[in-house]
């Protein structure tokens, strides 16, 4: 009797270590799935909202309502560089021309986030402020090519030399689960704005 | 001895739960990646699109103006030039039978996934251009489409291209 009884409670012991252990697993992944998910929809959202912006601006690179204020499209692009880029556009579409430019900004302008990595990208209209336009971006790759798909070594020296402009980017969430970021990546290959070749 | 059969019963029972409830986690993780996948790749087939639509409409308006369409590539002859391939395009229909593999490198686990892109170029009516046209139009459609092993959907992305030209 007394080993009959003895052994339920070992094996009581043993199953109630057995659910706990699964049931502490289980909550442990049903945690990092809400947290990675969450994540996951915020970067993507975030990253959508940017390239729309950056895809319309640099769409309108070189255009003016007014088009004989940039008469030669070719001289739009200011300045070229790997993380910044600067170029003569119609933001507003008032008939004036407008400098608008795009630069990373640094890591430390981001030190309040935990994501090491993660920057501020800058959209800077004329003499305005610079405006920030997301956080988490931890890639901005701009890369130029000319009339024969050549690319163009950076800083470009020779902006009306650049036919064709490629965009990489990438976002990270600002804070990890454990160790790992959730992340969003963006890689547009070819973006030719039609405006900068002729019109 | 039936509090243990009791007990193994229910952690069968919870086991069952589990495997369902980590089913349901995998499925969420294979969702997530898949739709990030697919950022990537719509980003790749818009940009073929872009490419393809900084070309010349046709072979014969790289240096000419087209005034009648019976003077474009014949619709069985879409496609690169002798001497050209999909890869070195001139005009906008060189991109038909274009196939390109990019590896993206996305971070995470999987690190570096493949994605297939290829297009097809038709003639199309203005008014029907779902469906391809047997003749010569000004009208030209590029049909991308971008697959991945790791995606649960193709990407396909179409865009018609019209002849313009500005005097």
């Amino acid at each position: 009797m007394g080993n009959i009884t003895l052994l339920d409670i070992l094996g009581s012991a043993l199953i109630a270590g057995f659910l706990l252990m699964i049931i502490s697993h289980s909550n442990a992944r049903m945690n990092e799935t809400l947290f990675t998910t969450g994540n996951d929809l915020v970067v993507q959202e975030e990253l959508v909202t940017l390239v729309q912006t950056i895809e319309e601006d640099f769409r309108r690179l070189g255009y003016c309502r007014d088009q004989m204020k940039i008469a030669d499209p070719s001289k739009a692009l200011l300045q070229a560089g790997a993380a910044s880029i600067s170029f003569q556009t119609d933001v507003d579409n008032d008939g004036n021309v407008d400098t608008l430019s795009y630069y990373l900004g640094a890591v430390a302008d981001l030190a309040v986030t935990r994501n090491p990595r993660d920057r501020i990208l800058y959209r800077k209209v004329n003499g305005s402020g610079p405006m920030p336009m997301n956080i988490g971006l931890t890639l901005f790759d701009v890369h130029y090519f000319d009339v024969n798909n050549n690319s163009i070594a950076r800083p470009v020296a020779s902006p009306s030399a650049v036919h064709q402009i490629e965009i990489d980017i990438r976002l990270e969430s600002t804070a990890p689960y454990d160790t790992t970021y959730s992340f969003a990546a963006w890689r547009q290959l070819r973006l030719r704005s039609r405006n900068l070749t002729g019109r | 001895m039936t509090q243990i059969f009791l007990g193994i019963g229910a952690i069968l029972l919870l086991g069952i739960a589990t495997i369902s409830m980590n089913r349901g986690f995998e499925a969420n993780d294979e969702v997530m990646r898949s739709s990030k996948h697919a950022v990537i790749a719509t980003s790749i087939a818009a940009s073929v699109i872009e490419d393809a639509t900084g070309r010349a409409f046709d072979e014969v308006s790289i240096d000419s103006l087209i005034v009648d369409p019976s003077g474009l590539t014949s619709p069985g002859a879409l496609g690169p030039e002798s001497g050209e391939t999909a890869h070195t395009p001139d005009d906008f229909d060189d991109y038909d039978g274009f196939t390109r593999y990019d590896t993206v490198d996305v971070g995470g686990a999987l690190n570096k996934v493949v994605f297939l892109t290829s297009a097809v170029v038709t003639y199309v009516e203005p008014t029907t251009p779902e469906l391809t046209s047997s003749s010569r139009t000004l009208f030209k459609k590029i049909s991308v489409t971008v697959t991945s092993p790791t995606m649960k959907e193709t990407v396909r992305q179409e865009l018609v291209f019209t002849y313009f030209r500005f005097q």
